[in-house]
């Protein structure tokens, strides 16, 4: 089968999209009309929920259907008359593919995002352990009462789930409160493949680092449909420990430690598409006596643009 | 359309270039008989092979001819197109980015009729296998 052409639309598609549209403009604005006439004449309305509820309702029908409609008209259109055509490509600062991030200027360099700051893990893992362990020992509760021995069974699991969802609460709240946030800064931002940056790691706090592992890596992230679910495959195609130490000490005012990262000049740049990726990220790991341990990620940007020679 | 045939001769025959290289050569048109175009566009077009979804998308292109023109049965149409900075030619494990240099064309009647050529872009284009069947 040949391949769709890059950039091109399918007529069919479009067309079917369309199709697909129209009942939602329909069953929208029957429930924007239906919200605006009384259903028994001379009535009158109930109540504004009455009126409110079914026109919100169809507003949000009606809306999601022009906007499918529109899309299914533009592929239609663009499937007749072949894409829109750009002379010159964008340079890779403007250009889409290239991932966009927010310069923050920190102590030593450019400060760099973690995949998930110790908060937002604390706060995501308590609600996940609330509503679990609400439904499952709620569900346990009755069927204790009820003494029926097989619903305790399965609903057991489900608390037994609940309380390491729990744990892992936890451990993420003493996280937060006990070692916060660790920090990195890198000299560079973004680095070309072949270069070198430097690295500084803060951590707040003042507390005994038992070992500290920095590593370097090169991740390929591929989304794909599933039946209804959708899965993002991993898959690191660059591996390098760049630093590891025993016996720091986190120490607020200070950099615990600093280090030289070279990237390989043979390396892919960083590139996000609707479903494909390459990123590049520093893997920190912190093994702290009487705190939870510290592994987090931080993405910094490699640029397609080579600066040294090569050296494959 | 029937009986349109396309066929893409790259100058220089190397199919691999580096990234801010301009990509020249001609489009060799031929049908049994004189015909109205409705478009024939070639385009720098990159697009994803492997465990993800395929993301495809023409970076650069222009149009040879177009809006009902008349074409003889038998012609060539000259291209020069810059290649765009990003995305390389990538064969990683989950992920492939594939290059084609792509002729797309369609009458006032009929379907579009196609021909690509996959190419390397790549600032080390040597160190790169280049795709021998069509992608």
């Amino acid at each position: 089968m040949k391949p769709k052409r890059p950039g091109g639309a399918n007529a069919v598609g479009g067309g079917c999209l369309m199709a697909f549209s129209l009942p939602f403009i329909g069953f929208g604005g029957a429930a924007m009309a239906a919200s605006i006439v009384p259903s028994i004449p001379g009535a009158g309305y109930a109540s504004w929920a009455n009126v409110i509820i079914p026109a919100i309702f169809g507003l949000i029908f009606t809306g999601v259907g022009l906007v499918m409609f529109i899309a299914g008209l533009r592929a239609m259109r663009t499937a007749r008359g072949g894409v829109a055509l750009v002379a010159e490509a964008p340079p890779w600062d403007a250009n889409p593919l290239f991932p966009k991030f927010k310069q923050v200027r920190g102590r030593r360099g450019f400060r760099l995002s973690p995949g998930a700051s110790a908060l937002a893990k604390a706060i995501g893992l308590s609600i996940a352990a609330l509503i679990w362990n609400g439904i499952s020992w709620g569900a346990l509760f009755f069927v204790v009462r009820d003494r029926e021995f097989i619903g305790m069974i399965c609903v057991g699991i489900f608390g037994l789930i609940g309380l390491l969802i729990l744990y892992a609460a936890g451990h993420a709240i003493l996280g937060y409160i006990l070692v916060g946030d660790s920090r990195v800064e890198i000299s560079r931002d973004p680095v070309s493949p072949g270069e070198s940056l430097r690295v500084f790691i803060f951590q707040k706090g003042s507390f005994p680092i038992e070992k500290l592992t920095l590593r370097l890596l090169c991740q390929e992230e591929a989304r794909y449909r599933q039946g209804t679910d959708t899965v993002t495959a991993k898959n690191l195609v660059h591996e390098e420990t760049i630093v590891e130490r025993e016996g720091l000490r986190a120490d607020s005012g200070a950099p615990i430690m600093d280090a030289d990262v070279a990237i390989p000049a043979d390396a892919m740049h960083s590139f996000k598409s609707s479903n494909n990726g390459v990123r590049w990220l520093l893997e920190l790991s912190l093994v702290i006596p009487g705190r939870p341990d510290v592994k987090d990620t931080f993405e910094f940007r490699v640029i397609p643009e080579v600066k040294s020679s090569w050296r494959v | 359309m029937e009986g349109l045939t396309l066929s893409i001769r790259l100058d220089g025959g190397e199919r691999r270039y580096t990234p801010g290289a301009f990509v020249g050569g001609g489009v060799v048109v031929r049908h049994f008989e004189a015909w109205q175009c409705k478009y024939m566009d070639v385009t720098l077009g990159w697009r994803t092979e492997g465990r993800g979804d395929e993301d495809c998308q023409a970076a650069v292109g222009v149009r040879l001819a177009g809006g009902g023109e008349e074409m003889s049965p038998q012609n060539e149409r000259k291209f020069r197109l810059k290649v765009p900075q990003m995305p390389w030619t990538y064969h990683g494990v989950l992920i492939k980015i594939h290059w084609v240099v792509g002729v797309y064309a369609r009458g006032m009647r009929g379907k579009e009729v196609s021909e690509e050529i996959p190419i390397v872009i790549h600032p080390n284009p040597a160190g790169i296998q280049l795709p021998t069947a069509s992608l």
